[in-house]
């Protein structure tokens, strides 16, 4: 691939885009290649990477900063279509043929991807206005997109599934999502699990269920609610910023941390549920026989943890008059700041409420200065 | 190199750069990266973002027959990069102590915090 072809996919992937800011980008990365000389011009194309890749960089930039998809009818649907030709046509040198109407395509706004083990079936959407079904039979390591051709329009997947194996030897799926704003994104699977890294902004709901396996996410803002379901597996939140965040799985430990959100929920029936550095209305964490523990987190109204045959801990940031505790334990003792209290422990007139409820294990309440005056004093 | 350069510290090294002189994207990256490893893309985000926030503008010349777009930081630039500056200085002193003597570590030398 030369400059003019690579500059040609470049302008191809940004199609979506209103014809001023892809002529900004275009600009900048043509002046890019005259500045670096024809001699540089094989080591530029290879550093700047897939255009595609390139195009959905420049487009997270757009949608940060003037939140073009924001609150449009019409979000960045045509430029997908640029991403998934120019992805086809960067892996086996065919361009695919997507054909659509434009018309047709404004409610297109969520993502469904169904996982079973392998391969990966991409069904019609639920109301099944937009309808085909697609099943790319993946090879390890490959890349799955889909087009769909029945009637007039033909696209399906807004985001690329690749298949790792990790060191033991099981496949998990990873789903990346171009920089887009989605109302709605599903994710399901039986027996693989499922790492979701999203640099989109989620608007809606993002939901993801599995039976047997971990449910990885990171790195997504701006949803309204994120919620990961699994019976066997483990939840692992991480950098997530979301209104509702809810982790339910019955015999997994459940890890948040870097969390903001305005409602926290972590269910598990057997394993142990673990809170950190995260910011929060109120967080709800119920196990029965798993231990919780929630440190380092910010919040306003409420923490509450709940669970029978194990420990509770709670490190609360600041001092005891600015909470209102309520710590029962049934068979233990209760340890604030390492001092033993008895059964039950009350205090303070704070506004934020800490519920603490376990029946056979010990109740540790920590108070600790926030972080940041720590580092200055 | 274990330590990524996040967006904020991007930011800064942009700011700092152009309050020397103005510069074009070509000479931007190439200075950026004889310093630190960052890869060729990540810097147009970047600009485009300072540029949104008021923090630069551009301003295209003649160079050879076509024009080249050069980047200028603005007064509200200037702000944000003292900020930065201070910023960092802060989080340098911090990291030094974390990180810079192996003996006087809380919890050995008694004086934690």
């Amino acid at each position: 691939m030369n400059k003019e072809q690579y500059l040609q996919k470049l302008r191809e992937c940004l199609g979506g885009l209103p014809a001023k800011d892809a002529d900004e980008i275009m600009q900048y990365y043509t002046e890019y290649f005259e500045d670096a000389g024809p001699e540089h011009e094989a080591a530029v194309i290879e550093e700047l990477g897939d255009p595609a890749v390139l195009a959905a960089q420049a487009m997270e930039a757009l949608g940060q900063t003037q939140g073009i998809v924001r609150n449009t009818s019409r979000p960045l649907l045509p430029s997908l279509l640029g991403l998934l030709k120019g992805r086809g046509a960067a892996q086996d040198g065919t361009q695919p043929v997507y054909r659509f109407q434009e018309t047709d395509l404004e409610p297109f706004r969520s993502v469904f991807v169904h996982v079973r083990n392998c391969p990966i079936s991409i069904k019609e959407s639920a109301d099944g206005r937009y309808g085909a079904d697609v099943c790319l039979l993946l090879n390890e390591g490959e890349t799955a997109q889909a087009g769909i051709e029945k009637g007039v329009f033909s696209v399906r997947i807004s985001g690329r599934a690749i298949f790792h194996r990790n060191q033991q030897g099981s496949q998990y799926v990873k789903l990346y999502l171009p920089a887009a704003e989605y109302d709605r994104v599903e994710l399901h699977s039986s027996n693989a699990s499922v790492i979701s890294d999203c640099p989109a902004a989620i608007r809606g709901d993002l939901k993801i269920d599995t039976s047997n396996s971990a449910v990885n996410v990171s790195g997504i803002r701006d949803a309204e609610k994120i919620h990961a379901d699994t019976s066997n597996g483990t939840i692992h939140f991480r950098a997530l910023q979301c209104g509702e965040l809810i982790a339910d799985t019955s015999n997994g430990s459940i890890r948040i941390e870097d969390a903001a959100c305005d409602v926290c929920i972590a269910d598990t029936s057997n394993a142990s549920i673990s809170v950190k550095a995260s910011v929060f209305r109120k967080c709800v964490t119920d196990s029965s026989n798993g231990s919780i523990t929630v440190s380092g987190c910010r919040f306003t109204e409420e923490l509450k943890a709940d669970t029978s045959n194990a420990s509770v801990t709670a490190e609360l940031e600041g001092s005891e008059s600015d909470y209102r505790v309520s710590a029962d334990t049934s068979n233990a003792a209760i340890y604030v700041n390492g001092e033993k209290r008895g059964k039950s422990y009350s205090s303070g007139g704070g506004m934020r409420k800490v519920i603490l409820d376990t029946s056979n294990g010990r109740i540790n309440v920590t108070y600790r200065p926030a972080l940041t005056k720590d580092m200055h004093a | 190199m274990a330590f990524q350069t996040g967006a904020a510290l991007l930011d800064a090294c942009v700011l700092a750069v152009l309050d020397g002189r103005d510069v074009y994207g070509y000479e931007l990256t190439v200075y950026i990266k004889s310093v630190i490893d960052i890869s060729e893309n990540s810097l147009y985000p970047v600009l485009r973002r300072l540029q949104k926030d008021g923090c630069l503008t551009t301003y295209d010349q003649p160079f050879n027959g076509r024009n080249r777009r050069y980047y200028s930081i603005t007064d509200a630039g200037r702000r944000k990069l003292a900020g930065y500056r201070s910023d960092w200085e802060e989080y340098r002193k911090n990291m030094d102590l974390l990180l810079g003597r192996k003996t006087d570590t809380p919890g050995t030398s008694g004086d934690a915090r």
